[in-house]
């Protein structure tokens, strides 16, 4: 079988065994891979439960059965795990080599579990496998640790992926760094800190993936670039990447001082022509022709001179309307700090921008904010906070809980200024005026994500595979499955939304590339790929059933349920999520009381095992 | 009646910032103010709005009539009023 490397690798922290273990034809069959292997790991390895910071969680990276070969933007690397932000299945999706990388050493995966007494990093070469000291590196930023290792093994060209001391601080929203690439949300990096393991390095010169049909691979390859040249979306995208602020402010869906209004005065000092402006170079990850990664390097002004590769346009919003500014500079220079970090910038704007409002409205203070004015457009104390939550100092300590623990703590009533879905915060799109986009947001089985089922209708206008109207309610239910369904498919492989948003990666395509690849004849059928997408998504939806989520927990911050949107084309917007969350659980086969799969459905999906869980746990 | 026009992106002539106004006659519709961009910023800016065939847009060119895609509200006929807002919004991408 081609594309898999069939292995995969368990480290168990705690004692320091380290095995390899067959995949199994079963596992690939049922799960194709990537996402899905995640899923189904850790739905069978974990008990519900569990702390997600306890040595009996597990996190696991998984390369898609594509990764490294020259197929288009299907290299990414993926970490699933419980998340200690939310307490629910969590996957997140970081780029550049290390995907590829990991192929290249025989590993489509590496299954972390227990935790170690002293930092320890794991060294990945030839064939063997070695949990090594940390001591040295622990405490030094992401750039510093995958400099000083990459020394250390003496391979400048060692491919990791590590951690900052935000995760080793266990900061809640801390994240896993590969060169300048990162898998940010949802804690994964606290997990990986919890562990106290520093990093992964991989010394591999090279390699190749074995394809089952070489020749009928490079046939849809050719066809994939094609149509990535011959589409308009294409240049754009690749010269100006993700800067798309102006966009999202003119459909009056840029979120605003807390999710209070839809458009940021000023925001032409932050449109996509000005970060052009500042650009210095292109960056991709492994096999991309895209290159939506761009170098920024700050001319002038209170950040002159600060670099980075971002930010992209979630961090750009991140740190401008979160906190009334439109200081450009300031989004590369946090967004650098982050990365040296390793925190994910959605949910540490998104917590900053919370104590901003929790300070105009009097419920915090200079007092707890150690003399910070956190009055709406001071960066300079954005910048200050972000150190002081990587560092767990002041009320950083504080902020790096998240908002629904920052807010619980401040008491007062604050909680209900946490910007989150399932306590994970949201991203820059107010979910009132793009209602599929923010149905998913409700549902998505990681908390407030826009990657788990983009609604690309809604946002650009595309219409596949139908024209939807932002603002109606009709049909968004089953549009918010097919979006969803679509990249949990597109996950399998590790693919990227972005292509994924404008639909350059079809299900046709994939189709053909993982047969080409694998040679497994069920993933010729399209039917097929979708039930698998769909059963991925089930699984981890019992995943979370298990730990006590049902439709209760699918719902947004009541402001969004209540308060109109103000200010822009999308003024007086609210969510209406009961008809939406109705409309959604029948498109999906799911109890419209409760939110639980039913029988029926998780059967249909070849879940029997699941089905006779939720029934010894009373579920269903 | 006067109505204001943002263009984002590379659509936006080079000497012109924010928003702009048209005083425009009471019974114009969409198709008519494109047809008023063009005699005041020239053909060129129309054809990269209009498919050449004129009868749709170019694939992936928004257009919002407040915050309304045009295409859900009367298409090339959508009938403009006092004081609305119109965003032409060329293919840009994002995440």
């Amino acid at each position: 079988m081609g594309g898999y490397t069939g292995k995969f690798l368990r480290v168990n922290l705690s004692t320091g065994q380290i095995s390899e273990e067959d995949l199994g034809k079963e596992l690939i069959r049922d799960y194709i891979g990537g996402r899905g292997f995640g899923a189904k790991i850790l739905y069978d390895e974990i008990e519900p439960g569990i702390d997600p910071l306890g040595p009996e969680n597990k996190l696991i990276f998984t390369a898609g059965p594509i990764a490294g070969t020259k197929a288009q933007s299907f290299a990414r690397w993926m970490v699933t795990t419980k998340s200690p932000l939310t307490g629910t299945y969590m996957r997140s999706v970081g780029g550049g080599d290390f995907a590829a990388w990991l192929k290249f050493a025989g590993l489509d995966m590496i299954i972390l579990e227990g935790s170690s007494e002293k930092p320890v990093y794991l060294y990945v070469k030839d064939g063997k496998y070695e949990l090594r000291d940390a001591a040295a590196f622990w405490g030094m930023n992401t750039a510093e640790v995958q400099d000083a290792i990459r020394e250390e093994i003496g391979d400048k060209k060692a491919k990791l992926a590590c951690i900052g001391p935000a995760g080793e601080n266990l900061v809640r929203f801390a994240l896993i760094e590969s060169d300048r690439r990162t898998a940010s949300r949802g804690g994964v990096g606290a997990v990986m800190g919890s562990k106290k393991l520093k990093a992964i390095a991989i010394s591999q010169k090279g390699g190749k993936v074995a394809l089952s049909d070489p020749d009928a691979f490079a046939a849809m390859v050719k066809e994939q670039i094609a149509t990535y040249k011959n589409d308009l979306m294409f240049h754009s995208f690749s010269t100006t990447g993700t800067a798309m602020v102006d966009f999202m402010n003119s459909m009056g869906i840029y979120p605003t001082k807390n999710f209070r209004e839809g458009q940021l005065e000023g925001f032409d000092a932050l449109a996509g022509e000005h970060y052009g402006n500042m650009r210095e170079k292109h960056t991709g990850c492994y096999n991309c022709m895209v290159r939506c990664g761009k170098v920024y390097r700050v001319p002038s002004g209170p950040y002159e001179g600060a670099v980075n590769e971002g930010p992209e346009y979630e961090s750009m919003w991140a740190f401008s309307a979160t906190i009334g500014s439109n200081e450009i500079g300031v989004t590369v220079a946090a967004d650098g700090l982050c990365d040296d970090l390793g925190m994910d910038t959605i949910s540490a704007g998104s917590v900053i921008g919370m104590a901003f409002e929790l300070y105009e409205k009097g419920i915090i203070t200079k007092e707890d904010t150690g003399g910070l004015e956190l009055t709406y457009g001071n960066h300079a104390a954005l910048m200050e906070l972000l150190k002081q939550i990587a560092n767990r100092e002041g009320l950083g300590d504080l902020l790096a809980e998240g908002s629904v623990r920052f807010g619980q703590k401040i008491g007062q009533g604050a909680e209900k200024y946490a910007m989150t879905a399932k306590g994970m915060e949201m991203p820059a799109y107010d979910p009132r005026g793009v209602k599929a986009h923010g149905l998913s947001f409700a549902t998505s089985t990681i908390g407030g994500s826009h990657c788990i089922g983009y609604a690309p209708q809604e946002i650009f206008g595309i219409p596949i595979p139908r024209p939807a109207d932002r603002f109606s309610l009709g049909g968004k239910g089953e549009l918010t499955k097919i979006n969803q369904d679509y990249t949990t498919l597109l996950e399998t492989c590790i693919g990227c939304v972005f292509p994924g948003c404008f639909r350059w990666i079809t299900e046709e395509l994939m189709s053909k590339l993982l047969t080409a690849a694998t040679g497994v004849e069920e993933f010729g059928d399209v039917g097929y790929l979708l039930k698998v997408a769909e059963r991925i998504y089930n699984v981890e939806r019992a995943f979370n059933v298990r730990e006590g989520f049902a439709r209760e927990a699918d719902t947004l911050p009541e402001r969004l349920l209540k308060e109109p949107l103000i200010g822009g084309p999308a003024a007086g917007q609210i969510f209406e999520r009961d008809p939406l969350l109705d409309q959604y659980y029948e498109a999906r086969g799911w109890d419209k009381e409760t939110g639980v799969p039913t029988e029926a459905r998780l059967k249909k999906l070849g879940l029997e095992d699941v089905a006779a869980d939720f029934k010894n746990l009373g579920k269903v | 009646m006067h109505v204001k026009v943002t263009l984002l992106g590379d659509l936006r002539p080079p000497e012109q910032q924010g928003t702009i106004g048209f005083d425009l006659p009471e019974d114009v519709d969409l198709s008519g103010l494109i047809d008023e961009m063009g005699t005041r910023y020239g053909e060129a800016l129309k054809e990269r709005i209009l498919h050449p065939q004129g009868t749709s847009t170019f694939p992936l060119m928004r257009i919002m009539i407040n915050g309304r895609d045009y295409q859900y509200i009367g298409g090339f006929n959508a009938q403009l009023n006092e004081g609305d807002t119109v965003v032409f919004m060329p293919p840009i991408a994002g995440g």
